[in-house]
């Protein structure tokens, strides 16, 4: 597997990512993903996933505006590429792929 | 929680964020943080949220996020680099002239101030180890002429520590240690000589730590006929060191002694060395030492001070005992003072010193020279450096121009010195190494001493490195880091005369140094000469002296001895004393309180006393200057004679009307029989002592034995025979007189010695400099001789002009240190009671010895330039 991979919580912080859109900076993206899987997660391990994916060409980042609540620090927005986009999809068809060849699943859980 | 409060997350968490993270990172990750904290606010409170900061800056600590080593390792952009290194090899293979001379010298110098800074803290060291080394005291002995103390005596009376510790709750415990000087000591049928024993208290043990390695110290030494034995002579005497409960004899005091414990041998760095100790009260049975006296004063006095008294607590003390000690008529014109312990062996030189103490001053004098050489070859590294700056300065110019800070040029030239430095350091550990056996043996230092054992010895190491590195890199640094780059760069500074003039006065002040050192080492050799060379006021040549310590029945065995070794046409005399000259003056007994009977005042001179026969005159050779020796076959009761000194101090000006005048000794009025011409005791550092002969009556210690020509293997032999026939049960032991009177001389030697070691050295590596220098002048001045020769300038002239300028900085240097050396030279010679003039060739002789040997380093380089053919050397680029 030559092609740069994606990990799990790098997945699910670049999907974050593309649902924030123009809002998608550091602490924005961990509050949203706080939420969503319901888990407190660090500053380091959010800031980390992204230095990681930018460097695999699957972000693009641009400092945006500056607030006193940061203060008086600006933003760095991330947004996705194109790369990223498309190992998205492949991810999820595999997925998808993959569960529907699980016929017997729904059996199974029958017996339980 | 309001915002107006505005608390902040915890100062060092921020900074530790900030030194950490990687410098594209910090402004997004800090405004993250910041953000974040203020949300943490909503719902926690400040402490809480401020440790969750602190918190989280730990979890932000990954290697992505961080900052890269090597701008942790170099913080600051302007420091250290490793292509400083990198760079100083490459000047170093430039020019390995250079490199070789600086590490040459840098090396040797180094090598040499360890090993004297090794010295030093071995001299320094004496007592230290002891547990109560800071609580120790010795109390010794002022004798005193109304206020002026005319003579310091180490010992002390025998009852002054006992009363010291019941009247003084300043004192805690003491222990006395009485001198036992040659014993001989017997198991079954061999004997051995014991040259120092001491008769001590149990507290001894305690006090100068000889824990017992074998026998029981509960209630040693409290009882006569005890004694403790070291280890060196526990194994020569029984071959084991398995002797407690085995016992010995005293054959001069016809007593066993049982052996009740074993201990270490005493300690190198003590001022009280001995082989053996015997309990004290054995003092009074077996050696004739009363306990009580107030008369004798011949044993060693130490106290322990409890914890919380200071020494001026104690010395208040002492003072209100002395005041006690007049008011009981125990002593007069006398006054107990006291030495702290840790201080003996550096400071105190008195009479009856236990062991020879060191000098201090001698000490810090190697100290001085030790440094001196150190900047001697750092004076070359300078010197070699600022002379390279021709060359440099292009250098410096172009990483000036580019962009590089003077900080960093100086880091530059920093890291040459140091570099240069460490690996003089390691040559030095090298030649330490190599030459320890030698240097320990000139230095009187302990074979079992280990140096680099010891955290001392690279502490120093260390120590010394880095001041070399920075006497030697601080002058290149700041002067080459100064240059001014358009000025350099446009070529302008070639004929700037910058660093000349130091240049020339450092040349100066390393040679003004080398004067100094060769001149005295020049004049300490030539006093010792001439101390040796004195006439002594007898002859020491063919007499060889036998130790007769034979018990108090020894009269007639003595006088069987004596007729014995007559009968041999080998052996021209033989006397019996209780001394002889050159034996420390330790051993001799001393009075005060005799004078003449019509004197108009009573003298308080202290007087030492001889104890000889009739012989002793005219076996040593000395000359009668008036009166009659010592009769042979009739009595000699109430006669005494005097040394010219004597004489004197009694105010009798003429010798010859001192014959037949009365003498109140002790209670005995004597006549003064003859007036002995005034011989050296000890040696010429010291004084003439006012000696009194007294007439042999009892046992003596010494038999003097004057030899005539002859093999003087076979007259040992012969008296070796005779005295097993007298004596069957004592050990031979003799010495020659000469040998022993030349053994005065052994620290003189010794400091001579070193010295002339260090100014060797220092010449040595003045010269590397001279010649370092010499190397670069004559490459600059390459073209110019070539050019001058075409010109048909000769070799000589050639030599001459090269040469010149430093032969006059020579010259200069030797007109500075000539007047400076003979200050301390003749300073130094009044330390010696008896001393030679100053001769003038004690300058000049060094003088002209280091002219030739400059000369001839100079003459080395520049005899193969000057003889170089012009086409060769006109090339030269």
């Amino acid at each position: 597997m030559k092609k740069s991979r994606l990990g799990e919580f790098e997945e699910l912080v670049l999907l974050t990512v593309l649902v924030l859109k123009e809002e998608a900076y550091g602490t924005e993206i961990k509050r949203e993903l706080e939420s969503r899987i319901d888990q407190r997660l660090s500053v380091g391990s959010i800031q980390s996933a992204l230095k990681r994916m930018e460097q695999k060409g699957f972000l693009t980042s641009a400092f945006g505006e500056a607030t006193a609540k940061r203060g008086g620090k600006r933003k760095r927005i991330y947004s996705a590429t194109t790369a990223a986009h498309t190992v998205l999809a492949e991810m999820k068809e595999i997925r998808t792929n993959l569960w529907n060849a699980i016929p017997n699943l729904k059996l199974g859980l029958q017996f339980v | 929680m309001s915002r107006s409060s505005n608390p902040r997350p915890p100062a060092w968490a921020l900074r530790l964020l900030r030194f950490a993270i990687h410098r594209d990172y910090l402004e997004e990750i800090e405004g993250d943080m910041e953000e974040w904290f203020q949300d943490q606010l909503e719902d926690r409170t400040p402490k809480q949220a401020r440790r969750a900061y602190a918190f989280e800056v730990f979890k932000l600590l990954r290697p992505n996020l961080m900052s890269s080593l090597s701008r942790l390792t170099n913080p600051d952009p302007s420091g250290f680099h490793l292509s400083n290194i990198k760079m100083a090899f490459r000047v170093f293979r430039l020019d390995k002239v250079y490199t070789a001379v600086n590490i040459l010298g840098l090396s040797t110098a180094i090598a040499i101030s360890l090993f004297v800074l090794l010295y030093v803290n071995f001299e320094f060291s004496y007592e230290k180890g002891l547990p109560y080394s800071d609580r120790m005291v010795r109390v010794t002995l002022d004798i005193l002429e109304g206020e002026t103390v005319t003579e310091q005596d180490c010992g002390t009376y025998p009852q002054v520590g006992p009363q010291l510790k019941e009247k003084y709750p300043e004192v805690e415990r003491f222990t006395r240690a009485h001198p036992i000087r040659s014993l001989t000591i017997g198991v079954g049928d061999k004997y051995f000589p014991v040259p120092k024993a001491y008769g001590v208290d149990p507290d001894f043990f305690d006090l100068f730590h000889y824990p017992f390695l074998s026998g029981n110290r509960q209630n040693a030494f409290l009882a006569p006929g005890e004694a403790v034995l070291t280890e060196s002579l526990a194994f020569k005497v029984f071959g084991t060191d398995d002797v407690v409960g085995k016992s010995i004899r005293l054959p001069q005091h016809k007593q066993n002694y049982e052996i009740v414990g074993l201990i270490e041998d005493s300690r190198e760095n003590s001022h009280l060395s001995f082989e053996m100790l015997i309990s004290f009260p054995s003092m009074k049975r077996d050696f004739n030492q009363s306990d009580e006296t107030w008369n004798q004063c011949n044993l060693y006095t130490y106290l322990l001070l409890p914890e919380d008294i200071s020494y001026s607590q104690f010395q208040g003390s002492l003072k209100n005992y002395n005041e006690f000690l007049l008011e009981e008529k125990l002593l007069e014109d006398e006054r107990i003072i006291s030495e702290m312990m840790s201080d003996i062996h550096l400071y105190s030189s008195k009479y009856y010193e236990p062991d020879e103490n060191a000098d201090y001053s001698s000490i810090l004098f190697l100290l001085g020279v030790a440094l001196l050489v150190i900047l001697l070859a750092n004076i070359n590294y300078v010197n070699l450096s600022t002379a390279k700056s021709l060359d440099r300065a292009r250098e410096v110019g172009i990483r000036k121009a580019i962009g590089s800070s003077p900080r960093q040029l100086r880091i530059q030239f920093f890291t040459e010195a140091f570099i240069i430095n460490i690996f003089s350091a390691l040559i030095a550990i090298f030649l330490l190494l190599i030459f320890e056996g030698p240097f320990k043996s000139v230095l009187g230092l302990p074979a079992q001493i280990r140096f680099y054992e010891s955290l001392f010895f690279w502490a120093m190491l260390l120590g010394v490195v880095l001041f070399s590195t920075l006497a030697a890199g601080a002058f290149p640094a700041f002067f080459l880091s100064a240059f001014q780059p358009i000025a350099v760069l446009k070529g302008q500074f070639f004929r700037m005369g910058k660093g000349i003039m130091l240049r020339r006065s450092l040349v100066v002040f390393q040679f003004a140094i080398t004067l100094l050192l060769l001149s005295q080492t020049l004049t300490s050799g030539e006093q010792v000469r001439y101390m040796l060379g004195q006439k002594l006021g007898f002859t020491t040549d063919q007499v060889i002296v036998v130790k007769t310590q034979n018990g108090r029945a020894g009269l007639e065995k003595q006088k069987l001895f004596r007729s014995a070794l007559m009968q041999h046409s080998a052996i021209e005399n033989v006397t019996f004393s209780n001394t002889m000259p050159g034996r420390s003056s330790l051993e001799i007994s001393t009075t005060t309180g005799v004078g003449l009977v019509n004197a108009e005042k009573e003298n308080n001179y202290n007087f030492y006393i001889y104890l000889t026969d009739y012989n002793f005159l005219n076996t040593l050779e000395m000359e009668l200057l008036s009166g009659e020796a010592f009769y042979e076959n009739r009595p000699n009761e109430n006669l005494l004679l005097i040394n010219e000194k004597t004489a004197e101090l009694f105010g009798i000006a003429d010798p010859k009307k001192a014959v037949g005048q009365m003498v109140n000794f002790w209670d005995e009025k004597m006549k003064i029989h003859g007036v002995v011409k005034d011989f050296h005791q000890s040696s010429l550092r010291s004084e003439i002592l006012p000696i009194i002969f007294l007439p042999w009556r009892q046992h003596t210690d010494f038999a003097g034995i004057r030899l005539n020509e002859g093999n003087v293997e076979d007259q040992i032999d012969l008296i070796r025979k005779e005295y097993a026939e007298v004596y069957p049960d004592i050990a031979f032991d003799f010495f020659f007189l000469d040998e022993e009177y030349a053994k005065q001389y052994e620290l003189d030697r010794r400091f001579q010695k070193i010295s002339g070691l260090l100014t060797g050295f220092a010449i040595l590596i003045a010269c590397l400099g001279l010649y370092g220098l010499t190397t670069f002048t004559v490459a600059k001045r390459t073209k110019e001789i070539g050019v001058r020769k075409v010109l048909g300038a000769s070799i000589g002239q050639i030599n001459l002009m090269l040469s010149r300028e430093f032969m006059r900085l020579i010259l200069i240097s030797f007109a500075l240190s000539i007047p400076v050396t003979y200050f301390l030279i003749d300073r130094w010679l009044r330390s010696f009671a008896f001393r030679m003039d100053i001769n003038p060739w004690l300058l000049v002789l060094p003088a002209v010895m280091i002219l030739l040997i400059a000369f001839l380093t100079i003459f080395s380089k520049t005899l193969k330039v000057s003889k170089l053919n012009p086409v060769v050397s006109l090339r030269d680029e």
